[in-house]
């Protein structure tokens, strides 16, 4: 594969990288650093990619790996004030999608991370089982559980 | 919630920002141009046994569009023992999928379940008694099929009711007269195949013969629902084991917190948008047992959602299976058959007794802790316990019985027993480890406890 390519792969993921990044992150340094990262090491090591086509689950592979590094160094406890999605929303509570978003953000990371995948990144259950090193069964238990706590969320 | 709405989940996170494009784009900038990376073609084998292939596998694998007036079934000889498998469909597909069912004009006794005799699995079959006598059978969407396969000593072309057939022999290894074989019939205006795979070949070819497929009365599959293959990509144990999860990177860090057998640790869980609340976990006994005494057999969860597992480990009478035998596939590719090798695994069957107690009132403690079981060797690679089709290193086989919307009020406490399988290789550095998680802040803790002392 070619850095022309390659960077255009990249490209195309833009925004999947963008939507994960910050479903771990939650802030806009973060995401910028981490991305960085996984480019870089996915340049470095683009010779593990078998076939194209899975481009994009192997680059969303990599680049959760840096986030949970990432989470690592950050001690684990996220200061509420560094965080861009306060549980207190600034629009009317009406508005559905600042309810999900916060909904959503208020997830335990393994149950985000599986909704984020699975419903807005489109991955199928395969693919998160493969991105995530998770067996098949925890990434369908977890999308049922996640869904089920985001139920209970908005219908509170 | 089974229908979340998509729509909305997208507008979540906003559109990307111009700084974290620009961080994208500097970043691609400053990478060296190099050589081209040549892509390694993945290999397969159409070896299938029953345990993985219950469910219907769709072969979704894109194929390099070449220039062709044909349309069908094809299949091109690759080195002395490899073939491709490919499938031109006649016509486009619609954007969506009509479900399929099997319809077998004939069968053997033997080869049907109870799930085919009472219609519950409509497009697949799976009679597995042992190595040498199995049968399965499932459908494959065509669209953009494309299929790799090795040990191919023989194949057939022919053609049953107009529909044209691979009848494709495999040999299983170089050091081995074992043979296996499977049939593709393709049925061009569903854009499907019905797949047979199985050890008798005579009963294999009149089953083709006779298998039909018809639409089901199932709504129909949206494509994109349809699940993908692996993602074939290659990696180190040890590079798979440094990444990963919160527990893994406090081990390499030094970090992970041990205790005892008999020893209380502290763990601040959460429910679901309130405040951390606080309990104690404590093994209070390991112990190895022969059988099954003292657990409920309804509460034993496998890996595979369903109880296949438990029979593989069990016998009828509940003791436990302590010698295992599996036959191991080395080195197949285009040019080489491989070699089969028998590996004996001698495992151990451990209980442990946990406790938890409430210092608070905990609404709901399933979604807040987890207990799992690592196996940690010598080298300092370990493993998440898992089923693989050659082996296994802890294999967590009981749940630790904390169901959905399990509550506890301060002061109670939960006994739970967890079951695990460790072979002799890996019993001695076999952990059982607590997660916790305090979920409005992300917050894991773990704390590893070493079963046999």
């Amino acid at each position: 594969m070619t850095k022309e390519t390659f960077s255009k792969l990249v490209l195309e993921s833009e925004q999947t990288l963008y939507r994960i990044s910050m479903s771990m992150l939650k802030n806009e340094a973060d995401c910028e650093d981490a991305v960085q990262t996984a480019i870089l090491t996915a340049y470095e090591k683009l010779s593990s990619l078998k076939k194209e086509e899975y481009f994009r689950t192997w680059l969303v592979r990599i680049l959760i790996n840096v986030c949970n590094k990432q989470l690592g160094r950050r001690g684990k406890i996220i200061n509420l004030d560094d965080n861009e999605y306060t549980a207190e929303p600034s629009v009317p509570s009406h508005d559905k999608n600042v309810e999900l978003k916060i909904a959503l953000e208020n997830l335990p990371q393994k149950f985000r991370q599986v909704i984020v995948l699975f419903y807005i990144e489109g991955f199928s259950v395969t693919n998160i089982k493969n991105i995530l090193g998770i067996p098949e069964g925890t990434v369908k238990s977890r999308l049922s559980k996640g869904r089920s706590l985001l139920k209970s969320s908005l219908e509170a | 919630m089974k229908n979340l709405d998509k729509k909305m989940l997208n507008n979540v996170y906003p559109e990307v920002p111009e700084s974290f494009h620009n961080a994208v784009i500097s970043t691609l900038d400053s990478l060296e141009a190099e050589k081209p990376v040549k892509f390694k073609k993945r290999r397969t084998t159409m070896r299938i046994v029953a345990a993985c292939a219950a469910v219907a596998v769709i072969g979704t694998f894109a194929v390099a569009a070449a220039a062709t007036d044909f349309f069908g079934l094809y299949a091109t000889k690759r080195g002395k023992y490899g073939l491709d498998v490919t499938v031109e469909n006649s016509k486009q597909s619609d954007s969506d999928y009509q479900s399929m069912k099997l319809k077998f004009g004939y069968l053997p006794e033997e080869y049907k379940t109870e799930e085919y005799e009472s219609g519950k699995s409509t497009n697949y079959l799976s009679m597995y008694e042992n190595e040498d006598n199995y049968f399965n059978a499932w459908i494959d969407y065509t669209d953009n099929y494309h299929d790799d396969l090795t040990n191919v000593v023989k194949t057939e072309e022919t053609e049953y009711n107009g529909h044209k057939t691979l009848i494709i022999t495999f040999k299983e290894a170089k050091n081995t007269d074992k043979m296996y074989y499977s049939t593709l019939k393709y049925f061009e205006e569903y854009n499907c195949l019905v797949r047979c795979n199985g050890t008798n070949y005579d009963e294999l070819i009149k089953i083709t013969e006779k298998v039909e497929t018809e639409p089901d009365t199932q709504p129909v599959i949206p494509k994109d629902v349809l699940d993908e293959d692996d993602v074939p990509y290659d990696r180190a144990i040890t590079d798979y084991l440094k990444d990963g999860d919160g527990f893994r990177d406090e081990y390499f860090s030094g970090n992970v917190k041990k205790a005892k057998i008999g020893e209380s640790v502290d763990m601040a869980v959460a429910n679901y948008g309130q405040e951390a609340v606080h309990m104690t976990a404590k093994v209070i006994s390991v112990k190895e047992q022969d059988n099954t005494d003292g657990l409920d057999l309804k509460d034993f969860l496998t890996l595979g959602g369903n109880d296949s597992l438990y029979y593989r480990y069990f016998n009828t009478d509940g003791t436990f299976i302590k010698r295992d035998e599996f036959t191991v596939h080395e080195d197949a590719d285009d040019y080489d058959l491989g070699t089969v090798r028998n590996i004996v695994i001698n495992k151990h069957f451990y209980v442990a007794d946990i406790e938890l107690t409430a210092q608070e009132d905990i609404d709901d403690l399933s979604t807040a802790f987890e207990t799992e079981v690592y196996c940690i060797d010598v080298d300092n690679k370990f493993f998440y316990g898992y089923y693989t089709p050659d082996y296994e290193y802890v294999l967590k086989i009981y749940g630790t019985n904390i169901n959905n919307k399990q509550s506890i009020k301060k002061g109670e406490t939960l006994n739970v027993k967890m079951g695990f399988i460790a072979d002799n290789d890996t019993v001695d550095n076999a952990y059982i480890i607590f997660s916790a998680v305090d979920a409005p802040n992300d917050y894991y803790q773990n704390y590893m406890i070493k079963f046999k002392e």
